[in-house]
């Protein structure tokens, strides 16, 4: 069956005849390409798709939701009524009083000009080999693994708050994970880039050169040392300041986990979380990030301000936690995909952009660290106990105002509370970046996220190191 | 839609079209997830799940091509799909075949019919009883957060080598949960985490019982000292160091292309001789146990080191055949429409003796490591170990002292685990398919204040 407004609205008037008092209709359809080189082999060319139907009802204020794959009306009346028997399970289960909405309405299209899907598969096989080979045919290197990755993401939402909207995004991204060996030690180093759009983008882009240049990386950072363990100063580069902020601050400020008591922002709105050289914005569509113009219930998302000049401005919500916040609904509950409910989530998530020049810091900072982006795995938070840590790529020690020698890449950790109040100086050169490979996750469930920011300066970091 | 319909229809159309091989892989699932607040059983999901992956082989050209089943006549789209590619795929000269040795072993406990048969009234009863059990073991404690997944599931494997599809089917529940205690300290938040498949096998008041008083004794904590400090590991922060850097390190792919630190180490002495490592996918009743693989061949029990001496690899048939081999009945899928690779199934640490109480005891400076975050941007290509401890507590002279946040914990896995392996627990806990007792490890570097 067709996705489409008409089917979406159809299951919306049979849920609510069924006996839901109110009920949210998410469609959504996949496709997914991906072609991986391994050391000159081509490992996989994977297309995968999707489609399916998710249902959520809510009977005197408790939830229930079910989905398909299967979309025989048939199989769709199955997931209604699975929906509502859940609805009605009435042990222990938290009661939401009221429901607020922002609903969006119309169609909102981040399409490729040229399609990748279309594209001859012969031409897409040879870009990745290429880049593979480049990267291997290097002094050093023993490994090289190199992708492409394509999503076409098409998605409805109509809800009985209102909400008629549509939604197509586009993603293409290539990656690479290099390793190389020196002596009997090994190092990898992996990066990749995104952009919204289709062929268009890899058409100006060389590919072999972005992969090379990983390779030569890798290589340094096999000769290099990691650093001694302990507290730094460290300025943080435009690449690793989307995964500080996500990490730190970020995850902290989701509303679900505020309303459970699950994080340590819980009770701060108006006081003072960070240095006032910090604004923390969430924003569904911005130049660089992963567009989410509504979120999977329908709601608008727009620009949130999550902290203004230091001060702790407001949450992220879902239409179900934001009365419970006594807050407006920001547009944040977003779903892997049919299969999983919404969680609040973040979107595009960034530091706002200052008035420091990266060498007025280094300068001004004498000694500390440099730390890099490029070639870090990622991070996790514990929002409750207020702990995080982000792995950095190969970075540079800082020695009289200068970057001195490379170290290798470690894990960093830090307070929620502490770090972005330890702020001393924010850059103007503001980035946001997303990734077709990865995402956020929470609970069971990853979502396609953009984050970023400027050269961020903070006084402590924890720095592990042997 | 029947699972093994599916499957021979993939064989049919595959063999219509002229492939040389062909495999489906199809896997279903049906089962409730329920998510916890202090407020109660906030959310229920409820669906059933069905979705195949294709491989075809022609000249020793092969692809891929996956997809949910929204309908029958998908499944002739997804085979069409995957032909479509392969004339780009270029030849693979190490390609000798699909794996040929397919069939079952023999496996038990892996089905609870009281799962199978009604998974949200399971899953329910254990969301109500973490979210229950906390306050009524001490008023000043509660559920924060909590997620369980409970439903049985199965799969599917035909080729062109199977004379009927194999068929397999399970029962699993996992639960995660975060509980706090208050105290006049500060609070104290740890989380624990429980697989099984069966429901016999999660004893849900024991498991919130240490975990509320592990929250009261981590209420409060804060950084240390930068320095050098004996670790003592529970067992399932144990486990999941164990699943990031060696789990890869003895994968055959990983070996073969250049990326394992234990490449060309067969038969030496690479961790302590307290250190015994077995996989075993056909043990009974554990997690990661099936009668087959994602290949369809059938799951064995091997040593993969032995007092510390590495003595096998684990592999899939692409990797075996390439060395000559026979599988191991290793392969692992990360999606139906995921090139199988090497991996774990049930990973089995040989426990020491004594609780873990009694490794704390021999500890003059160290760290109990209760709970860690990012312990899975380890590097296991060079063996590097890196993790924050979100909960913890100090240990001076045997005894524990204050809680720890904050620190994290670096070093190169095969020293921490050769010669600074001071001793094993018999506390045998599991991370999903790592069994694993706690450790303790001598010299560790730490980074805090």
């Amino acid at each position: 069956m067709e996705l489409s407004m008409d089917l979406a609205e159809r299951v919306l008037d049979i849920a609510l005849s069924k006996g839901a008092k109110h009920a949210i209709v998410r469609l959504e359809e996949s496709y997914y390409e991906t072609i991986v080189f391994d050391n000159k082999l081509l490992r996989t060319y994977t297309i995968t798709s999707s489609k399916g139907l998710g249902i959520k009802v809510l009977l005197d204020g408790v939830p229930g939701y079910s989905y398909t794959h299967d979309l025989s009306m048939e199989a769709i009346e199955r997931a209604i009524d699975r929906a509502l028997a859940i609805a009605r399970v009435r042990k222990s289960r938290k009661i939401y009083s009221s429901v607020s909405a922002n609903p969006a309405k119309g169609s909102y299209t981040f399409t490729s000009r040229e399609d990748l899907a279309q594209v001859d598969p012969e031409t897409k096989v040879s870009l990745v080999k290429e880049a593979n080979a480049a990267a291997m045919n290097l002094e050093g290197i023993v490994s090289s693994v190199t992708r492409l990755g394509y999503e076409k993401r098409r998605k409805i939402v109509v809800s009985s708050f209102g909400a008629r909207a549509e939604s197509e995004v586009h993603l293409v991204g290539v990656s690479q994970l290099s390793v190389a060996r020196h002596g009997a030690t090994a190092e990898r180093v992996h990066d990749s880039r995104s952009w919204v759009g289709g062929f268009e983008h890899l058409k100006s882009f060389d590919f072999n050169s972005f992969a090379k240049d990983i390779s030569e990386l890798a290589a340094k950072a096999a000769r290099a040392r990691t650093p001694s363990p302990g507290t730094y100063q460290a300025i943080i580069d435009t690449h690793l300041v989307g995964l500080l902020i996500h990490e730190a601050f970020g995850h902290a400020s989701e509303g679900d986990l505020v309303a459970s008591g699950a994080s340590v922002l819980a009770g701060k709105i108006g006081s003072s979380v960070a240095s006032e050289l910090v604004t923390v914005v969430d924003q569904g569509v911005v130049e660089g990030g992963y567009p989410v113009p509504f979120d999977d219930e329908g709601n608008v998302k727009g620009r949130t301000v999550v902290v203004e000049r230091g001060v702790l401005k407001s949450f992220l919500t879902s239409s179900l936690v934001a009365p419970e916040l006594g807050m407006g609904v920001s547009g944040n509950a977003r779903a892997q995909d049919v299969g999983h409910d919404t969680l609040v989530r973040q979107t595009n998530y960034f530091i706002e952009g200052g008035d420091w020049k990266l060498d007025e810091m280094l300068r001004d900072m004498k000694n500390g660290l440099y730390l890099v982006g490029r070639g870090a795995l990622g991070g996790q938070v514990d929002t409750s106990v207020g702990t995080f840590t982000f792995s950095i790529g190969p970075s540079y020690i800082v020695r009289n105002g200068e970057l001195a020698e490379l170290i290798r890449g470690v894990s960093v950790s830090g307070s929620i509370l502490e770090t972005l109040a330890n702020v001393d100086a924010v850059g103007n050169d503001r980035v946001i970046r997303t990734s077709v490979f990865g995402g956020c996750g929470k609970g069971d469930q990853m979502v396609r996220v953009g984050d970023g920011g400027p050269h961020v300066r903070v006084r402590k970091i924890v720095v592990g190191g042997a | 839609m029947d699972p093994v319909r599916i499957a021979e229809l993939v064989i049919k159309y595959a063999r219509d079209r002229g492939v040389d091989e062909v495999e489906a892989y199809v896997a279903w699932s049906d089962g409730c997830t329920v998510s916890i607040t202090r407020s109660g059983l906030e959310s229920i999901v409820s669906g059933y799940d069905i979705a195949v992956g294709v491989r075809v082989v022609k000249g020793k050209r092969i692809s891929i091509a996956g997809a949910h089943i929204s309908a029958e006549e998908d499944v002739r789209r997804i085979v069409e799909k995957a032909i479509s590619t392969l004339r780009a795929c270029p030849v693979d000269e190490k390609w000798v075949s699909l794996a040929r040795e397919v069939g079952y072993s023999q496996v038990a406990d892996i089905v609870d019919s009281s799962i199978a048969e009604s998974p949200t009234d399971v899953a329910v009863e254990i969301s109500s009883k973490l979210f229950e059990l906390p306050r009524s073991l001490d008023p000043k404690a509660q559920l924060v957060e909590g997620l369980v997944g409970c439903g049985h599931g199965g799969k599917v494997i035909a080729s062109s080598y199977t004379s009927k599809p194999l068929e397999m089917k399970k029962t699993g529940i996992e639960a995660w949960f975060a509980v706090r205690v208050s105290t006049d300290r500060g609070e104290g938040t740890v989380s624990d985490f429980v697989a099984a498949t069966k429901l016999s096998d999660v004893n849900v008041d024991k498991l919130v019982a240490r975990n509320v008083e592990w929250a009261r004794q981590c209420a409060g904590a804060s950084p240390i000292e930068t320095g050098s400090y004996d670790i003592v590991l529970a067992p399932k922060v144990f486990g999941s160091i164990l699943n990031v850097l060696i789990s890869p390190a003895v994968s055959a792919l990983n070996v073969q292309r250049g990326r394992s630190p234990l490449r060309d180490k067969l038969g030496q002495q690479v961790l302590s001789d307290k250190l015994t490592i077995v996989d075993d996918g056909s043990a009974p009743g554990l997690v990661g146990t099936a009668p087959f693989d994602d290949e369809g061949v059938p799951t064995s029990r091997k040593t993969v080191f032995s007092k510390g001496v590495l003595s096998t690899y684990l592999y899939d048939s692409y990797t075996a055949y390439a060395e000559g081999k026979k599988p191991t009945g290793n392969a692992v899928r990360s999606g139906v429409a995921s090139p199988p690779a090497p991996g774990v199934t049930n990973m089995l640490v040989i426990p020491g003796s004594g609780t873990i109480d009694d490794l704390v005891k021999d500890v003059k400076r160290g760290i109990l490591v209760i709970n860690v975050i990012g312990e899975w941007l380890s590097n296991f290509v060079s063996g590097f170990l890196n993790f924050t401890v979100s909960a913890g507590l100090l240990i001076e002279n045997g005894r524990v002292s204050k809680p720890v946040t904050g620190v994290v914990v670096s070093g190169n896995i095969y020293e921490l685990l050769k010669d600074k392996l001071v001793a094993l627990g018999s506390d045998v806990e599991n991370l999903g398919n790592v069994y694993a007792p706690s450790a303790l490890i001598s010299g560790a570097s730490v980074a805090g204040k």
